[in-house]
């Protein structure tokens, strides 16, 4: 390992979801206060479907990111705005403000703002479509709402921010690949700042599309259980804020994490089921050790994909084993308090990560009670802590479309 | 500074698989925007050569559309509608998803480096391209196959001939694929992408109204939509490739404005 803490630091983090509606709860959550799991509330949708989801707040929005909403001249509101962009504004802004940083220096700079989604980028104005194929022609703001969906330009516009923008649409990976791709931007002078991470608003047409594919479980779900039966969905958004270390140390902020590495790898196996040896996941982890300089032996934790799913964790799991053999560190899934929240899973993930390497410990995954016999590498199961043995660790994603993400993140200062 | 060279390209608005039958096999369940995918891929990988060279986790997809797979979105929805609840279409819905056609690109073309997909409202292949370059530049990957995918969708040009008269709005559907690559080969280099996308009036993005192209090569003029910004960054790259080997190519929009800079390899 080099040892040299330069390069992209974390230098805020702003989360919400069914875990907590910021950092402090996300960490209390970890801690032992549970989330709820629970059936879709009647205030979201309708649904005959009974798999239970992890909610974020119903008012998604804290009092600084309302007064950014109310404030703005493009005639965006809280009821016309998909509900995915309130999830992302809420984290942006708390990511912000955990940086120390201020809304009025940095309209003076190029801000990138590289957010991951899923449903988020859909069209998801179901009653105008219902409609429209009745060859009704319906007022047509949902289609112009539409284009508001795309998140990382609507939130730019909220925040006045300029500078790159764009949305990765890589499914269950998205906010990992956020991550990766943001940290290029910084390298290669895109932006001075960047807003990165992920956020996906809970949504019919992905529930019903989960269900489709039998991947959902009517419990809540136990990765890297024997008994685990599929993932539960969630919502929520995950956001951190990077920048140069140099800059963050000459504005006197404070580095709550580095992005070490980034690596990407392809299944190339199937549309939807992992390759059973987690083929892409083995070349994300290893190019993602090769960009950060790091061996295996200073890896200290791995927050996994563990999404519950029969095939996601056995393929995982099998990555795993692959590339660290006998070498055995944690290995734990935060999806028990979250649920799968699709593209914000990555942003989300990445803050648990680097929260457990500052504060030196992790627990073992929620309701993981008996591990999988048939795994080649043994994760964490539940009721168990261990301390950590260093400040690396990784956190990573698999997807639909055989697309895997991995980064590798190194603490900071402990907030 | 590692340069970026392009090693090939595609221009791909019609769906013609005569010849390719080992793809079709694939391609039963797909759309057609995988299907424009996986062959313009196909084509600038064949013009390259690389395969039989490199390993498959050398090459990388990165895809940039604006609207993904829309079409099938709404598909999904019709099973969702008429069939009702628990009973939507599986593969409908795996194919709604944006990295559909990366995920089917990678497969069949066996191209296990990374698959990414992104989108933003104005110009995604520019993002797409960008984000390639960095993969390469920075050592993750020694090839990188860049794909721009767009298909029209009947809801939104119903909705643009409602909202700005655009009765001449047509059917559009195509793909672009260009190879980025870092080895030492002779060619033409992309040398600078910029970017400016701002947020605008969402009746621009959907007429993509007074959208101009120009280049330091003679272009052909196209209809306006979200593919024309592809296929004529596309044409101006090979014809400078074919021609003087540097030079460059811009649009501009009242949603912003992007400028690629071609070079000649040292």
């Amino acid at each position: 390992m080099s040892g040299v803490l330069s390069g992209i630091a974390v230098s805020g983090m702003g989360c919400i979801s069914g875990a907590g509606a910021d950092l402090v709860e996300h960490e209390l959550c970890v801690a032992g206060t549970p989330s709820t799991c629970a059936s879709v509330p009647e205030w979201l949708f309708g649904t005959k479907l009974t798999f239970p989801v992890f909610m974020a707040r119903q008012d998604p929005l804290g009092p600084v990111a309302r007064q950014i909403m109310a404030s703005n001249t493009y005639g965006l509101t809280e009821d016309n705005v998909h509900r995915t962009v309130l999830l992302a504004l809420e984290a942006a802004v708390q990511a912000l403000e955990h940086a120390g940083l201020d809304l009025a220096d940095l309209r003076q700079r190029k801000v990138g703002i590289c957010l991951g989604t899923t449903v988020g980028c859909g069209f998801n104005a179901e009653p105008y479509y219902a409609a429209w194929r009745q060859d009704e022609r319906p007022d047509l703001d949902p289609v112009l709402r539409y284009f508001h969906a795309n998140i990382s330009s609507t939130v730019q516009a909220l925040l006045g921010l300029h500078g790159p923008v764009a949305v990765v649409t890589n499914a269950c990976a998205s906010g990992t690949d956020a991550i990766g791709l943001a940290k290029g931007w910084l390298e290669t002078g895109r932006c001075n700042i960047a807003l990165a991470g992920g956020a996906d608003g809970m949504s019919r047409i992905a529930l019903n599309g989960f269900a489709s594919l039998m991947l959902t479980d009517s419990q809540p779900c136990r990765p890297y259980d024997v008994s685990r039966k599929g993932l539960n969905l969630g919502e929520g958004a995950g956001i951190v804020c990077l920048e140069g270390t140099d800059d963050v140390v000459n504005r006197g902020g404070r580095c709550l994490g580095y992005v070490r590495g980034y690596g990407a790898g392809s299944d190339a196996y199937h549309p939807t089921a992992p390759h059973p040896k987690g083929r892409g996941m083995v070349t994300a982890i290893s190019k993602a050790l090769s960009a950060a300089d790091t061996a295996i032996h200073d890896i200290s934790f791995i927050n996994g994909h563990g999404t519950g799913t029969s095939a996601n964790d056995g393929a995982e799991t099998t990555a795993i084993a692959a590339v660290f053999g006998a070498y055995q560190v944690p290995l734990i899934s935060t999806k028990p308090l979250t649920g799968h929240t699709l593209g914000a899973a990555g942003g989300l993930e990445a803050i648990f990560t680097l929260s457990a390497l500052n504060k030196g410990r992790v627990k073992g995954s929620v309701r993981c009670q008996d591990i999988d016999p048939a795994f080649l590498y043994q994760p964490l199961p539940a009721g168990e802590e261990v301390a950590l043995a260093g400040k690396i660790g990784i956190s990573q994603s698999l997807a639909f479309g055989g697309g895997n993400g991995c980064l590798v993140l190194e603490g900071g200062i402990h907030d | 500074m590692t340069e970026v060279r392009i090693l090939a390209s595609s221009q791909v608005t019609t769906i013609d698989f005569d010849g390719l039958d080992h793809l079709l096999r694939g391609l039963r369940r797909s759309d057609p925007f995988i299907q424009l995918a996986v062959l313009a891929g196909h084509h600038a990988l064949q013009q390259s050569g690389i395969m039989a060279s490199c390993q498959p986790e050398d090459v990388g997809v990165c895809v940039g559309s604006t609207t993904g797979p829309l079409k099938t979105n709404f598909d999904f929805l019709d099973t969702l509608f008429d069939d009702g609840e628990g009973q939507a279409s599986p593969t409908l819905f795996s194919h709604s998803v944006h990295n559909a056609a990366a995920g089917y690109v990678s497969r069949l073309l066996n191209l296990q480096g990374m698959s990414q997909t992104v989108t933003t409202n104005g110009w995604p292949f520019l993002a797409a391209l960008s984000d390639a370059r960095w993969s390469v530049v920075s050592g993750m990957l020694p090839y990188c196959l860049v794909l721009g995918i767009e298909e029209s969708c009947p809801v939104l040009d119903e909705a643009a001939g409602r909202l700005v008269g655009k009765n001449d709005r047509l059917p559009q559907m195509g793909a672009v694929a260009w190879l980025l690559s870092a080895n030492e080969q002779p060619g033409l280099t992309l040398a600078e992408i910029t970017i400016d996308e701002q947020y605008n009036d969402e009746v621009y993005l959907l007429s993509r109204d007074r959208e101009v192209f120009s280049a330091s090569v003679e272009l052909p003029s196209y209809s306006s939509g979200s593919l024309a910004s592809c296929l004529s960054l596309t044409t101006a790259m090979e014809r400078i490739k074919s021609g003087i080997g540097q030079g460059n190519w811009q649009v501009k929009a009242p949603f912003g404005s992007a400028r690629c800079e071609f070079g000649k390899a040292s």
